[in-house]
């Protein structure tokens, strides 16, 4: 039997990465107190923000959006929620309909924006249209990330966010930092930090992680204690994504040698503050010549990407 | 023996007979799963996977890997 580390009572959550057991009202505690350092040790907030919340429906998204909007009288901030279907039928429904239950019963104000009004095509007839000519050049997890990206920075200034907040938890940030080592992408390990984007461009709103030091498993123990439900379905795509791969050999490894993710953060942090010293004259973004939205070249990749999409549609 | 019914992420739902006392690492063996993969609910209590099963229960395993 375990003890709680805080209150003494019988733990029924066992911590082995942090040598930490606790019961289930002290975990709630000791995660929210997580998530607040997390805001002021990264100095995410500031008085007067208004933030949003970039919310698929997904548990580490809700999960954000329920503590942002908790704290927000605490921090002085205003909290939205920003959704963007891309419109993958078979997923996306039910995740927009948890999305939406949970704004009305929380009373959070929630926008939502689509591919398909904005770019004409949603996610599934941009991958039919790839698929359909043999010329299946971008992942799927590519497109959409990048459209996905795109259109919450657009929307989250037209609605004056100052910041935009995303579910991004502890295992998000090791398995980008082990992406790019793979990809040799050492500036991108340069820029992923917990808050990104600061003097990247006016038009680009900063995006920051409040889940950033916490276990995706964390997350989950969270939001089920405080009845934070999703559905269990899965993004037809995700077979595409070599991400999956990784994520197992990590947890794999994880398991074996607790405290594995912790250690990788901390190597990537520290790799972070050496590279971005010798990429920080890249770091300033200009705009895309075609839309005018910030982009690291002179075409933005949505409009590359609008681009290989319209002309393979010919 | 002792029976269990393993809730699999809410898509289905297994009935089995296991040896009373075996921890429930064993079980997420059997079932081919890594336990850091997934979250532990005996009973409607979440519970470290190191403990052992010693009565009949319904244990829900929710998934930590998102697909989305």
């Amino acid at each position: 039997m375990y003890t709680c580390g805080i209150c003494g009572e019988r733990a029924n959550i066992v911590l082995k990465a942090r040598n930490l057991s606790l019961c289930s009202k002290c975990f709630v505690e000791w995660f929210e107190d997580n998530v607040r350092e997390n805001i002021i040790k990264w100095d995410m907030v500031r008085r007067g923000d208004v933030v949003a919340v970039a919310t698929s429906g997904g548990k580490d998204s809700l999960t954000t959006l329920y503590l942002m909007n908790k704290m927000a009288r605490d921090f002085r901030i205003r909290v939205l929620g920003l959704h963007v279907n891309e419109g993958i039928k078979g997923y996306r429904e039910f995740k927009l309909k948890a999305l939406i239950d949970f704004c009305r019963k929380h009373d959070i104000e929630l926008h939502i924006v689509s591919f398909k009004e904005y770019f004409g095509y949603a996610l599934d007839e941009m991958i039919e249209k790839a698929r359909s000519r043999g010329k299946m050049v971008y992942k799927p997890c590519t497109i959409c990330g990048v459209f996905r990206r795109y259109l919450i920075n657009l929307y989250a200034r037209k609605l004056g966010a100052t910041k935009v907040a995303t579910g991004h938890n502890l295992d998000d940030e090791v398995q980008v930092f082990i992406m790019n080592i793979f990809n040799n992408n050492m500036m991108n390990i340069a820029r992923e930090k917990a808050v990104t984007g600061i003097a990247f461009s006016p038009k680009f709103v900063p995006r920051i992680k409040p889940l950033y030091s916490l276990y995706e498993k964390e997350v989950v123990m969270y939001a089920y204690l405080k009845g934070i439900r999703t559905p269990h379905v899965e993004c037809p795509y995700v077979v595409y994504s070599s991400r999956h791969l990784i994520r197992h050999m990590i947890n794999e490894l994880e398991y074996l040698n607790p405290g594995f993710k912790l250690k990788l953060l901390e190597s990537k942090e520290k790799t972070q503050r050496m590279l971005s010293r010798e990429y920080s004259r890249y770091m300033v973004v200009g705009e895309c010549k075609i839309c005018g939205e910030p982009s690291s070249g002179d075409i933005c990749k949505a409009c590359q990407l609008r681009s290989y999409l319209s002309n393979i549609s010919v | 023996m002792v029976d269990v019914v393993v809730d699999i992420f809410g898509r289905e739902k297994r009935k089995l007979s296991v040896r009373k006392g075996i921890r429930i690492v064993s079980l997420l063996e059997m079932l081919n799963i890594i336990p850091e993969e997934v979250v532990v609910v005996v009973d409607g209590e979440i519970t470290p996977e190191d403990e052992r099963i010693t009565r009949d229960c319904v244990i829900e395993l929710l998934p930590v890997v998102s697909g989305g």
